[in-house]
This record gives C-alpha cells, structure tokens and sequence, in this order.
C-alpha cells in the first residue's frame, strides 16, 4: 500500500506544529509498528532537530540529506531524487532502537527516517518561485513544486506507512505542494481568539479557495498546549465555535509542559531515551494521538496522484 | 522614604548595594561566581577550579579548550560526572548504560561542545 500522507499545518505559527509531527511519527513508530517518513518543510528546521540532534542535522547537510538541497537542485534545474535525501533510523525512542514489538502486535518494530530542512529552505524555494514564475499563472511555482513532489513521493513506492509533513506557519510553494498532495491535514491549535481566527483563515483563503483542496474528512484540527487553568468560559465558547464552523476536532489534547519542550530535544545522534522520559507527562496524550492519528489515516481515501 | 514607599538613595548607593548583593551570592554560590568569571571573557586564574564542575558544561566548553576541559571534568567521581550529564540534558540515562568514565568524558566533552556550538556560544 502507498503510504498515507499527512500534513501538519496551520497559518499560524507557533502552535506545536513540529512538536506534533514528532509526536505523531513516534507514537505511529512506536506503538503501530509503522515505518513513518517525516519530511521537514519549515526553514526553522525545529523537527529536523529535534529528531536528528544539532551534529545529526549537520552531518545530513554535509551529507546533502536535506529539504533544502532537493529544491536547490530543482531550481538550478538539476534533477534531484526525493529518496536520496533521507536520513534512515533517526528516531531517538529507546525501545524503537531495542527493536521491541510494536504494542499494536505488529510484527516488525516501527523506524522513523526524515528528511531534514535547514534554515536556507527559504531562499532556495525563492529561487525555485523565481524559476518557475509566470506573471499570468501565480499558481505556476505551486503546480511545478507539487508535479516534483509527488513524482519524488512515487518513487517512494511502499517503502513508507506514513509521510508526514511538517509545514511552516502559512503557505510557501512547499506546503502548498505538500498541501496539495496530502491524504491528510492535522492543524494544531491553541484555544484563544486569534488562533480560531487563523485557523478559518487558513481553511477559507488558502485550502478553499486558493488550494482547492479542503475537504472535512480529510482535516482535523488538534488542541495544543493547553493550559488547565483561566478563562474556562471563554475556551468552551471557542470549542464550540470551532465546532460550528464546521471543523472536526481529536479527542487527544496536548497539556502545556515545560519539560515536554525542554526535554523533547536530542543531544546527539547517539542519545536515546524512553518513551516515558521522552514526553513525562504528556505520554499517555501522545500515545493516543498516534492512535487517533492512525485510525484517521485509515479512513482517509487514496488520493489519486 | 517617598510617597510611593520607594526609598530614595544616591546612585553610588544604588550601585553599591547592587554590586554587594552580587558579590555576597557569588561568595557563597560557586557555580554563579564562576559564570561571572568565564562571563568577563578573559583568562582569569582562581582556585578552586573544581568549582567549575557546577557549570553547564557547554559554558565551559565554551571558554576552555578540551585539555582544560577534560582536566576539570576528570577529577570527578563517575557518579557525580553521570549526573552533570543527564542533569545538563546532555545525555539520558540509556546513554550511559555500560559506560567508563572514559567513555562518559568523552560524551561530554563531544556534546558540550556540540551544543556551545548550536547556541551560538562556540564557533564549529
């Protein structure tokens, strides 16, 4: 089966979009066994990071493992494979690395490989934009970037369960491509005024009307780094708003912790830690999102690219 | 004392008082003092280099070159050398399962500098 691919992504920055694209590749790792590939879009590089360490990325620049190479090649019009940029073994999960059995029962321990960003992503999709630009056609850069990206993600054949891709805050020709080629889209939100606002936003203006692409089964939003305490009425009234505005939202929420951002960062390619340690209190949390990830996924209807 | 129940006191005052209470911390708290130091940037010689120990080791790592670093580390039991590493964030304890102290050095003198680098503390 060719993989599922889910896009993390929301207009607004900030939001826990790379936290959540980590923790749902190593519960999907961890729990279901899967071999999930995890493509960095965002030009702050967080997720990279985060999975790989600051050495691991470097080395996967070095070793021109990376986002950014890929699109430097397609704008100096140099062909460039998708598969030969991934960094293979790269979750950090100490029972992942011990290869225990996945909880789901699934025979074979789940792997994560990635293909990392740096923080030159930026300029060169601008040199991809400037390649490809045509005055009567805005959409030119977008439609070459996801002709490019979907012949990459077929090659990958049925090396992967999953892709997911962790998208920067609003729409560069890459998320518009990822967007455009997704099976999926998980949107990670904050429950304030300003984060509802932008995510109709990013629904309303980029998905419906210049996307094309939303669809209500195919997107769920998360709520992330939610904070127990303060203005009770005031969130109900929002959820509720979300709901209405005809958004579907998972029953998994992520509780703002400070030792699951300061600890959910790897020291080196070679430093492992449970699952356990790795998201203290947020574990159970994480564990079902994966689940409720997985199960969205399976519903989700293959996209015919 | 003024109307704001703020009292007024000359700036040499001010400054005293500030630089005392500084001063005072730093006497009684061996890591903060030698933040100070390694702070000022430049070659100090003190004792009690042990001391520095109790600073994250990326800022040592930061100031010292790895001869330096490698002796201030070396002198510590591998108990208390386990313990600035996972302390630090530098490493789990997975990571140190089977390890010498050797071993353990190593570690830290490879991801202290590795992280002075990626805040920007150390050039790579």
């Amino acid at each position: 089966m060719p993989a599922k691919k889910l896009c993390i992504a929301s207009m607004k920055g900030g939001v826990g979009k790379s936290t959540t694209a980590m923790m749902i590749a190593d519960s999907l790792a961890y729990f279901h066994g899967a071999q999930v590939l995890l493509i960095d879009l965002d030009p702050q590089a967080n997720c990279s990071q985060m999975l790989l360490s600051y050495s691991g990325l470097k080395q996967a620049s070095s070793a021109k493992n990376t986002i950014t190479y890929w699109v430097d090649c397609l704008a100096r019009g140099v062909q460039a494979d998708l598969f030969g940029c991934v960094s293979v073994g790269v979750c950090g999960l100490q029972e992942v690395r011990m290869g225990s059995r996945a909880k789901s029962g699934s025979p074979l321990p789940g792997q994560i490989a990635a293909i990392p960003s740096t923080p030159t992503l930026r300029f060169a999709e601008m040199a991809f934009d400037h390649k490809h630009f045509d005055p009567g056609d805005r959409a030119r850069p977008r439609k070459q970037m996801t002709e490019f990206l979907q012949t990459g993600l077929r090659k990958l054949g049925n090396a992967y369960d999953y892709v997911i891709f962790d998208c920067p805050p609003g729409f560069t020709t890459l998320a518009q491509a990822a967007l455009s080629a997704a099976d999926g889209i998980i949107t990670p939100l904050f429950d304030d005024p300003v984060s509802v606002w932008s995510l109709k936003a990013f629904r309303d203006f980029g998905l419906v009307e210049e996307l094309e692409v939303w669809d209500k089964d195919r997107h769920r939003v998360i709520y992330t780094r939610v904070q127990e305490k303060g203005g009770a009425s005031e969130k109900i009234t929002l959820r509720q708003d979300v709901n209405l505005s005809g958004f579907t939202v998972l029953k998994s929420s992520i509780k703002d912790t400070v030792e699951a951002l300061r600890w959910s960062q790897r020291s080196a390619p070679d430093s492992f830690k449970t699952f356990k340690d790795k998201y203290g209190p947020t574990a159970s949390a994480v564990e079902q999102l994966g689940a409720e990830v997985a199960a969205f996924a399976k519903k989700l209807p293959e996209k015919n690219i | 004392m003024n109307d704001d129940n703020h009292e007024r006191v000359a700036p040499e005052v001010a400054l005293d008082r500030f630089l005392t209470a500084i001063k005072n911390q730093a006497d009684i708290d061996p890591a903060f003092r030698n933040n100070l130091l390694l702070a000022l940037g430049v070659t100090v010689v003190f004792d009690g280099e042990n001391d520095l120990a109790n600073v994250a080791p990326h800022i040592v790592a930061a100031h010292k070159d790895e001869l330096s670093f490698r002796a201030i580390y070396g002198r510590l039991p591998v108990a208390k050398l386990r313990s600035v590493l996972t302390k630090s964030g530098l490493a789990t304890k997975s990571d140190l399962t089977g390890k010498s102290q050797d071993d353990i050095l190593d570690m830290l003198w490879g991801r202290a500098v590795s992280r002075a680098e990626e805040r920007g503390l150390r050039v790579g």
